[in-house]
């Protein structure tokens, strides 16, 4: 059994939607501001807004090398070296009262 | 008693396979049966079931279930990536799924965003002219249908809400995992979902430091003017006032953002001033204190020991009632510059469940590039999710006291 489902001519990106929804917001507050229709219109904006800012930040996290070393650790592109070890070390001094002494020491080996 | 449940995985390829029972580390032996089929089509593109894992595991296999009430959509606050961090590892989208699924997962960690509840999508909340606030617009039946089962330990078919096309889409699987936290709108709306919780959180936004982070993020999106933005968030407030911001009264800890009352007439709301408002009484937390438990206390750490830069830090401690429920409340105005000054802090907090010295101020470092990594979001984000790993703790140890309990009578 097929369905047809009717395909709408959407806007590509999820700016244009963001950009779409503000206009339609217009028409629906032009009634009636504190209607539903109104009301659902706004947070539609809200809606798309947050996706729009999730994709800008997905975007901006996506390091197409990392993103293709996270599944193929075993590639040559992808393989690490251990001529050593990194060192992190966080330290921390300060004074409790006259004697004790606080420290605090992180060691970070990376193998 | 001994739960069973089954669900498929990725087709491997390999002859018929059992493995041997395993111990957990929880000490429950956990007798794993896995079952492989050789795919009969030699190279087609016939959908074998694939191998079946059949998990039984004696004893309670029970998920803890966390509630957190948050406006700022679901499984990519920063508080989720707080929260996942401070149990290890990164959550992420199911491998292999819809590419736009709420849900995270990491290893000891599932969230699951509660708008994937949604009964109605966008366009169906446009017709009816209900907002996504609206109760109406969520199957709460559903909802606790699923969480319940989770929290038993099987596995659920959950539909997933596309926040790009406004549709639902067809449902993923969700195993129970150790922790399940449901993030969203209505966590504590429902009465039986809230009685399912083992603990939950508020994150109340007053309006002022709303509007300020929605001005930074979204003047760059095109559409978007001042007017807009100031609009969008009042016509959603009867709603929002109505059906979510009751569930305050209901949650364990809250944690409520206002500005900051350092400096005069601040509108930027980049320092902030917040109070983490936690329910006395409540099983298996106590809440974090400032010097003496239960009494009222006034502190400025900058001083001799420590310099702070303009405008400082302000904190303040004390037992107060909240719509009728006892509580603590710490809050925190002000931000940090240094590192010095993060673990001063540290040092002075009690109650805070850190496994060793130091630990929050790791946490907050770990992820300095997170929002809120220098104010007290950022701190009483990071101290909710030890004290929830703390809870975790207690409640798997005692799950594993009851039995012996049970034998020895």
């Amino acid at each position: 059994m097929q369905v047809m489902k009717p395909v709408r001519a959407a806007p590509d990106s999820i700016s244009e939607k963001v950009e779409k929804s503000v206009k339609e917001v217009q028409e629906a507050c032009s009634d009636d501001p504190v209607s539903g229709e109104c009301v659902a219109a706004w947070d539609e904006v809200k809606e798309l807004s947050a996706a729009a800012s999730h994709a800008r930040d997905k975007k901006k996290d996506n390091d197409p090398l990392e993103n293709y070393c996270k599944d193929n650790p075993k590639t040559d592109e992808c393989r690490t070296y251990d001529n050593g070890s990194i060192i992190y070390i966080m330290t921390s001094f300060f004074v409790f009262g006259d004697e004790k002494f606080g420290v605090v020491l992180k060691l970070f080996l990376s193998c | 008693m001994a739960v069973c449940s089954a669900y498929t995985t990725q087709s491997l390829h390999s002859t018929c396979s059992i493995s041997t029972p395993a111990k957990t580390h929880l000490g429950f032996h956990q007798k794993q049966v896995v079952f492989y089929r050789r795919s009969s089509k030699r190279g087609g593109s016939g959908s074998s079931s694939g191998p079946c894992v059949i998990t039984c595991s004696a004893g309670d296999s029970q998920t803890v279930v966390i509630g957190l009430a948050a406006d700022s959509g679901c499984g990519k606050s920063t508080f989720m990536r707080r929260l996942t961090s401070v149990f290890g590892g990164a959550a992420e989208p199911p491998k292999g799924g819809n590419p736009d699924s709420n849900t995270l997962i990491s290893d000891m960690t599932t969230v699951i965003c509660l708008d994937d509840y949604h009964s109605l999508d966008r366009t169906g909340r446009k017709e009816k002219g209900v907002t996504a606030l609206d109760p109406r617009a969520n199957d709460f039946d559903l909802m606790y249908e699923q969480v319940k089962a989770i929290k038993s330990g099987v596995a659920v078919d959950k539909p997933i809400y596309n926040h790009v096309t406004g549709l639902l889409d067809p449902p993923e699987l969700i195993k129970p995992p150790k922790i399940l936290v449901i993030e969203g709108l209505h966590p504590m709306f429902d009465e039986r979902v809230r009685d399912l919780l083992d603990f939950s959180i508020y994150l109340d936004i007053s309006n002022e430091v709303k509007f300020a982070w929605k001005i930074q993020r979204d003047m760059a999106e095109r559409g978007h003017s001042l007017e807009s933005i100031r609009a969008s968030i009042e016509a959603r407030k009867p709603d929002f006032d109505a059906y979510i911001d009751p569930q305050k009264k209901y949650a364990d800890a809250v944690i409520e953002v206002l500005p900051t009352q350092l400096i005069p007439d601040d509108n930027e709301g980049k320092v902030l001033r917040v109070r983490l408002i936690m329910k006395e009484g409540v099983k298996h937390f106590s809440p974090v204190y400032l010097f003496d438990e239960g009494s009222t206390i006034s502190w400025i750490p900058c001083g001799r020991k420590l310099t702070c830069s303009y405008p400082g830090i302000k904190f303040h401690y004390g037992p107060d009632t909240y719509f009728g429920n006892e509580v603590s409340i710490l809050e925190m105005d002000g931000q940090f510059d240094r590192l010095d000054e993060l673990i001063y802090v540290e040092s002075h907090l009690s109650n805070i469940s850190t496994r060793f010295y130091g630990e929050v101020t790791q946490q907050m470092l770990k992820h300095a590039d997170f929002p809120g990594s220098n104010n007290g979001t950022g701190l009483f984000q990071t101290i909710v999710g030890l004290k929830i790993r703390d809870l975790y703790e207690q409640i798997t140890s005692s799950k594993t006291a009851a039995p012996l309990e049970a034998t020895k009578a």
